[in-house]
């Protein structure tokens, strides 16, 4: 600019500035044009560049696919080669491992690239799932996610990471021959070690690395994934992560063991395959077979407290004294049942083991063999030729599962020895296969062995073995015997003799009273001497009626006579009724397993009634005062001097068998009606005979009680089979059975009965246990109910209630169920407009409610109660009783819960949940564990939450601006 | 659901002939295989929530029992999923050992 031009006045600097500004927006949006072209160029140059690039990597690709075609078409190397070099492409010089690396990479790229597209997929699955599946309350019933869908571009990736890998295989396996040839070798030793080399190199080694190198390049989450596998790879002992990695490799029987779905074959397809396949596996079954009993140890354990409570508690009612016939039947029908879950059991584990070794070809015998008796002693056979080798391998002939038998209240060492010879029996069926400590055993009578093992001395006044409750005997996996009592084990026998290492060395008792009580054997008459076991009290067999023998005599055939005795020698009564006298000719036919008399001598007999007042360790023993009943419902006064020591008589099995001086049992004897007097097996269980005689009702099978009692759904013991009349059954038994009955329901089909079952579960004496997840955004309630197992130990059902009976009235906002998941307001209209629910989201139930209502009008309890258990109160109605226990409660955004108090302005009286440091469990199962008495909860009575609220009114009263509704458990 | 596979796969792959000790340990490393190839699949099924409630539990008490129950519930599938892997690996093992060297 020179000086003229220069602007003289302030409006010429405005122009000049004003046109200076134009000039440079000018430049710039030219430059700013330019600049894009020039981008535009750049972009055209590179979209047709990856254009071209793609084309060609196309081309290539489809050329590499056809050279793919015409080598999985069996072309070889040299035609390969040749329609390479038509397709203009050069000769492939990668070695085999560079193609198997490059295919990975490929295979892996789509792998990656399909697990996106299946999540995509899935995720919207999921939304529309979610609906249907928000009324599954069992997982297992949920719509599964759907499957993955290969594309086309993975299946090629997948063919050629396939081809790669078989022409490596091929590769090493040819270098290996080469190898192996310039050695010398030839035919079939040649072939044998070419078949090592596959197994050992390629299956065990160069396979699960191609593998792995897979699995390495999906894993997400590399923290999680570490941990994980350094989980598996800590699992010890060994012996264990071998069973688990077994049971994966041989899923799927083996995946029944993990999860749920214990036999996938049936029984009949198991009988269908022949006996006597190959043992050679055997030792992979045996692992596999002490596996699962690792896997199922929990339940095992489970199982076995519920039998000892189921038998406590039968024994204890026994134990009473007084004994209906009703009594008497739940007694043995209680035992029956008991042996009956064993019995199950022990099946079903069977099938399950079966199950597990079909599937790695041991087939079925062998599988019985391993199932029933873990394993035994087998060679080690080639499976083809049959001959023993010194490389077959090891067949593990120590697998068993352990057995124990428990001394049990009122049982000595002959019961409890007799019961570990049943335990046995049922573990090694094929007696032979055992080891020799369980063939002595079972080759011996329980009283026999008690002498062998110093527990029974006959001829000593104390000659009987002081038996704990809780002592047990015990035969481990590799036969060892011992017996276990107060901290101190004795190791009976080993398991590779049949001879005794070492004898009991404890305390012995008078346990047949032949210290104290002399009575003139004389006075016994000849049935007394052919059975004096069974026949502890004296009884003399010949005033007794036919069933008061039956019963007397339990552990031995009670129809079967003894060697040399003739049925005339019999009672009278007895004559006429004997099983083994022809019905037509009364001619008597023999037993076929009538004892030996020689046999019977053996057992020195008891004679209870037999000596003076023991003089052992004891002290004077008497029956305890008022408590010694004798038959009916009598009951005897004092008799004679207290006890030194009574709980030792009870831990020995006294409250059975109480001794008592000559003086005393004279008395007794002359003041009683012997003839009433009768004792079965298990202890002091005086049965009145003319009661049961006179009592119509004393019925011997169920079918007898559904008859006389008109019922269509008793069950006594265990059901003829799996259906009440038609109605399969589950988790039924005498007990709920009883309910009903008392209140005059029946049911006529299973949905009435699976309705009541579940809400049993909400009734009456169930308590309730809440499981609180912890942790914010997720803080869900989860109600469970469950019998008292102390109370109800019959009861081991868990009833969790579906979230879908907790819907509120007028839901509008996001809804968090008690299950833990959540539902929209619009999902929740879909499913009114399914006919899932009704419009106004009230119970689903509510029939169902009302009808139980009714069935449990009379168990109604006082008000108190009633609030306290959320149980209809009186004849309240239903739509009362539900307003009344379904409530809202609210979580603030620290995880507290709010509700309001009753009978108080919700607007300003807003509850905090109180502390529940008390009366809360957490329950695995139905055991109770720990208390997990969060600090807020849910534990007050419903009476304090008889109030809906809203979260705006939380809102504003508690100045909360996040809230969560969560809808409450309307049964707490 | 019985194939020749299955009815044979432990002679089939020749691990029958292995002294017990090398049995035991391909059972091992098979078996290892296959969890991982579960444990794959369970993970991807799971949500975030379960995941991470997962790695908690593994943390504090890594029995495969435990977890298994805790899988079992989470993914219902769970028994599936194992016999399709565990299918898998015995198909692709056996189908080595009864392809590779056959045409020599």
């Amino acid at each position: 600019m020179n000086r003229e031009s220069m602007p003289t006045t302030l409006a010429e600097v405005d122009k000049l500035i004003a046109e200076t500004q134009s000039k440079l927006e000018a430049d710039t949006k030219t430059y700013e044009a330019n600049e894009k072209a020039r981008d535009a160029r750049g972009a055209t140059r590179e979209a047709n560049e990856k254009i071209r690039t793609e084309k060609e990597a196309s081309q290539e690709t489809e050329k590499e696919a056809t050279i793919d075609r015409v080598i999985a078409e069996g072309a070889t190397k040299e035609q390969a080669n040749a329609v390479r070099e038509s397709l203009g492409m050069e000769e492939d010089l990668r070695t085999p491992e560079q193609k198997v690396n490059d295919a990975r990479n490929k295979f892996i790229k789509e792998s990656l690239k399909l697990r996106e597209e299946t999540r995509k997929r899935t995720k919207i699955a999921k939304i529309k799932n979610s609906i249907l599946n928000v009324f599954r309350s069992d997982n297992k019933q949920k719509i599964a996610p759907e499957g993955v869908y290969p594309t086309e571009k993975h299946k090629e990736a997948k063919k050629s990471y396939d081809r790669a890998k078989t022409e490596m295989y091929n590769d090493m396996l040819n270098k290996k021959r080469i190898e192996l040839k310039a050695t010398g070798l030839s035919g079939k030793k040649l072939e044998k070690a070419l078949t090592e080399y596959k197994t050992t190199e390629i299956i065990l080694k160069t396979m699960p690395e191609e593998r792995q190198k897979i699995i390495d390049a999906k894993v997400e989450k590399p923290a999680l994934w570490k941990k994980l596998v350094r989980g598996y790879m800590s699992i010890k002992p060994k012996w264990k992560r071998v069973a688990l990695s077994t049971a994966l490799f041989l899923a799927p029987a083996a995946a029944g063991a993990i999860g749920s779905a214990a036999a996938l074959y049936s029984l009949g397809g198991l009988a269908a395959i022949k006996f006597g396949r190959s043992m050679a596996i055997g030792g992979i079954s045996a692992t596999l077979v002490k596996g699962i009993d690792w896997l199922k140890r929990g339940k095992d354990a489970e199982f076995k407290r519920q039998q000892e409570i189921k038998t406590a508690q039968l024994q204890g009612e026994f134990a009473k004294g007084e004994m209906t016939v009703e009594q008497l039947e739940k007694y043995e029908s209680g035992s029956e049942s008991i042996e009956d879950a064993s019995r199950k059991r022990l099946r079903n584990r069977m099938i399950l083991k079966m199950s597990v070794g079909i599937a790695i070809g041991a087939g079925a015998g062998a599988l019985s063999h391993f199932a029933m008796d873990g394993g035994g002693h087998h060679d080690a056979i080639q499976p083809d030729n049959g001959t023993v080798t010194p490389d077959g391998p090891e067949v593990n002939t120590n697998i068993h599962n352990v057995v124990e038998a428990d001394v049990l209240k009122g049982h000595g060492a002959i019961q409890t020895i007799s019961e570990l010879q049943d335990k046995l029996r049922a573990e090694y069926p094929d007696v032979t296969q055992a080891p020799p400590s369980v063939q002595h055993i079972l080759s011996m009578k329980a009283d026999r062995l008690a002498i062998e093992y110093g527990m029974f001395k006959p001829g000593d006044d104390a000659e009987s073995a002081i038996m704990k409750l809780g002592s047990k005997f015990e035969v481990d996996t590799d036969g060892n015997v011992s017996f276990h009592q107060e901290g101190t084990t004795t190791l009976l026998e080993q398991g590779t003799d049949s001879d005794v290492s070492q004898v009991y060395g404890g305390r012995m008792i008078d346990g047949d009273h032949s210290g104290r009580v002399d009575v003139d054997r004389d006075l016994q008459s000849e049935y007394e001497k052919m059975h004096p076991q069974t026949n502890p009290e004296g009884v003399k067999t010949s005033d007794m009626t036919t069933e008061e023998y039956k019963l007397a005599h339990p552990q031995t055939d009670p129809d079967a006579l003894p060697e040399g005795v003739k049925v005339s020698d019999l009672p009278d009564e007895y004559k006429s009724t004997h099983p083994y006298l022809d019905e037509n000719t009364q001619t008597p036919t023999e037993a076929s397993t009538t004892p030996k008399i020689d046999e019977i001598k053996t057992n020195p007999p008891i004679e209870p009634l037999k000596g003076n007042w023991n003089t052992g360790n004891e002290g004077v023993i008497r029956p305890l005062q008022g408590d010694f009943n004798i038959g009916g419902a009598s009951t005897l006064g004092t008799v004679g001097v207290g006890p030194s020591n009574t709980s030792e008589m009870i831990d020995n099995g006294f409250t059975k068998e109480v001794p008592m001086t000559n003086v005393a049992s004279n008395e007794i004897l002359a003041s009683q009606k012997i003839d009433n007097i009768i004792n079965v097996e298990h202890g002091p269980k005086n049965i009145d005979i003319d009661r049961i005689e006179k009592d119509v009702r004393h019925l011997e099978t169920v079918k007898d009680v559904r008859e006389t009692f008109g019922r269509s759904n008793v069950v006594i013991d265990k059901p003829d089979d799996n259906t009440i009349d038609g109605i399969k059954y589950d988790e039924w038994n005498k007990s709920v059975n009883d309910t009903f009955e008392d209140h005059n329901v029946k049911f006529t089909s299973y949905e009435d009965y699976n309705k009541e079952r579940e809400l049993q579960g909400l009734f009456g004496e169930s308590n309730k246990a809440v499981e609180y997840t912890d942790g914010k955004n997720e803080n869900v309630i989860t109600t469970t109910y469950f019998r008292d197992p102390v109370a109800h130990p019959e009861w081991n059902t868990i009833s969790k209630i579906p979230a879908k009976n907790f819907f509120e009235d007028n839901i509008n906002e996001t809804t968090k169920l008690v299950d833990g998941t959540t539902i929209s307001k619009e999902n929740l209209d879909q499913l009114v407009e399914k006919g899932v629910l009704n419009d106004n989201y009230k119970f689903t139930h509510h029939d169902e409610l009302e009808r139980l209502s009714k069935t449990y009008e009379k168990l109604v309890p006082k008000i108190e109660e009633a609030l306290a258990n959320d149980k209809p109160i009186g004849n309240e109605t239903m739509e009362s009783y539900i307003e009344r226990i379904t409530k809202k409660v609210y979580q603030a955004d620290d995880g507290t819960l709010y509700g309001v108090k009753g009978n108080v302005n919700w607007d300003n009286q807003i509850a905090r949940s109180i502390n529940t440091s008390q009366n809360i469990s957490n329950y695995s199962g139905n055991t109770p564990t720990t208390s997990i008495a969060p600090g807020y909860g849910l534990w007050q009575t419903s009476s304090e939450y008889n109030r809906q609220i809203t979260s705006d009114v939380l809102r504003r009263v508690l100045g909360y601006n996040d809230m969560t509704t969560v809808v409450r458990n309307p049964f707490r | 659901m019985f194939t020749e596979i299955n009815d044979n796969i432990i002679k089939t792959l020749g691990i029958d002939a292995l002294p017990v000790e090398k049995q035991k340990e391909a059972m091992e490393k098979l078996g290892a295989i296959v969890y991982q190839e579960v444990m794959l699949r369970v993970l991807d099924i799971m949500n975030d929530e379960d995941k991470d409630a997962f790695e908690k539990l593994i943390e504090k008490n890594p029995d495969p029992e435990i977890m298994f129950t805790y899988l079992s519930e989470k993914v219902p599938t769970i028994d599936a999923i194992v016999s399709e892997e565990a299918e898998k690996l015995r198909a692709e093992s056996a189908e080595i050992m009864s392809e590779i060297g056959k045409e020599e």
